[in-house]
């Protein structure tokens, strides 16, 4: 049986049609996902463009100090720390040697939890 | 230990016990604006270095700025919940400041700024790291993989159907464990955002949630930014 060439056209474009809706259909739908969250991602993004930084209230003033890593040493807020927070600790450790406090803050610097470097003042105020 | 040594050396503690209490400083009769009433400031280790967190000393002081605003537009900006998840507690500031002491300090903890990097970048509060909440969505993603790697999570291979179930049932050790991630060794999280009408920390959350997170090891700061920067608390920006 001859097909006419018109109808082959026809059956030509028709498969095309079904081709381009089925690629729309593939291409579209993972977009549409993501422009379920792209609104509010661009209300933040919107957002985020009032903020001045400069206006925060401790931002000019924070007391940034220099840790082993900067090649400078952190005793003072080391001790500072220790002082405030655990007020027994710190006292063993006033009474130790001076040597003795240097070990202490290089094992803190080294990383120590505060539990370890508590436990070692006492240690070392104990058999010294 | 000889009985008298032992006696001389009890007698020395009090001694020195005694003397600490008097030497302590009484925060309140000074002018200082503490943290606590105890606790004047504390210092937080911040991309390698310890910064001084404290309060803006100034009692006169007014919050300026975007997060001086009370009203932002909802949506999508609303009022959040007080609790994201009744398994997951809220904290707030007192509890911040215990954890940049203990669990922060002793790298038991992390502290996570949620937002996208653009809020991040100008400014945050010290001890935390960025990884905005678009990272908590997709459970299988390597962003996700990644981050609870950094939290102490292991990634589970191989686990046979019958071993997840003997789990299940208690006749094998999986607490803290799901099919894919093994959280024995998790880090305790504090995950915040923007204040109580931002909606990213709560997000972040719950996708910790859909990967099994424990519970327990999750803590919503819910006041982030703004009632941080509303109790004057110090905060830096990233990178300077």
């Amino acid at each position: 049986m001859q097909v006419r060439p018109s109808r082959l056209n026809h059956v030509i474009q028709f498969g095309f049609r079904c081709m381009s809706w089925i690629f729309m259909s593939t291409a579209i739908l993972p977009m549409n996902v993501v422009a379920e969250e792209d609104p509010y991602l661009s209300a933040i993004s919107s957002e985020a463009s009032k903020v001045d930084s400069t206006e925060q209230p401790t931002l000019d003033t924070p007391d940034v100090q220099p840790t082993k890593d900067d090649g400078g040493l952190d005793l003072q807020a080391f001790e500072e720390d220790l002082k405030a927070s655990y007020q027994g600790s710190y006292t063993f450790y006033q009474k130790l040697p001076r040597r003795t406090r240097e070990e202490v803050f290089q094992v803190y610097s080294d990383g120590a939890s505060i539990d370890e470097v508590r436990k070692m003042i006492m240690d070392r105020f104990l058999h010294q | 230990m000889k009985p008298g040594v032992s006696l001389s050396l009890s007698l020395a503690l009090l001694l020195v016990a005694f003397q600490s209490g008097a030497e302590e400083v009484v925060v309140g009769e000074s002018n200082v604006i503490g943290l606590t009433a105890d606790k004047p400031y504390l210092h937080v280790i911040h991309e390698g270095r310890s910064v001084k967190v404290q309060r803006v000393q100034d009692p006169d002081y007014e919050l300026k700025g975007y997060f001086a605003k009370t009203a932002r537009k909802c949506p999508p900006f609303c009022i959040q919940p007080e609790q994201v998840d009744p398994s997951v507690s809220t904290v707030g500031e007192i509890e911040i400041f215990n954890f940049m002491e203990n669990e922060l300090r002793d790298n038991k903890g992390i502290m996570i700024d949620a937002r996208t990097p653009e809020w991040f970048q100008r400014g945050t509060i010290p001890g935390s790291i960025n990884i905005p909440f678009t990272q908590f969505g997709d459970g299988n993603s390597p962003e996700m993989e990644k981050a609870l790697q950094l939290f102490g999570a292991k990634r589970r291979v191989d686990v046979s159907a019958m071993s997840r179930k003997l789990e299940e049932m208690g006749f094998m050790d999986g607490e803290r464990k799901t099919e894919k991630w093994d959280f024995s060794n998790a880090k305790k999280l504090v995950v915040w955002c923007n204040g109580p009408a931002c909606g990213q920390s709560p997000r972040a959350i719950k996708g910790l949630l859909k990967v099994g997170y424990p519970t327990d090891s999750i803590f919503y700061y819910r006041g982030g930014m703004q009632m941080w920067q509303l109790w004057g608390l110090t905060t830096v920006i990233p990178g300077e």
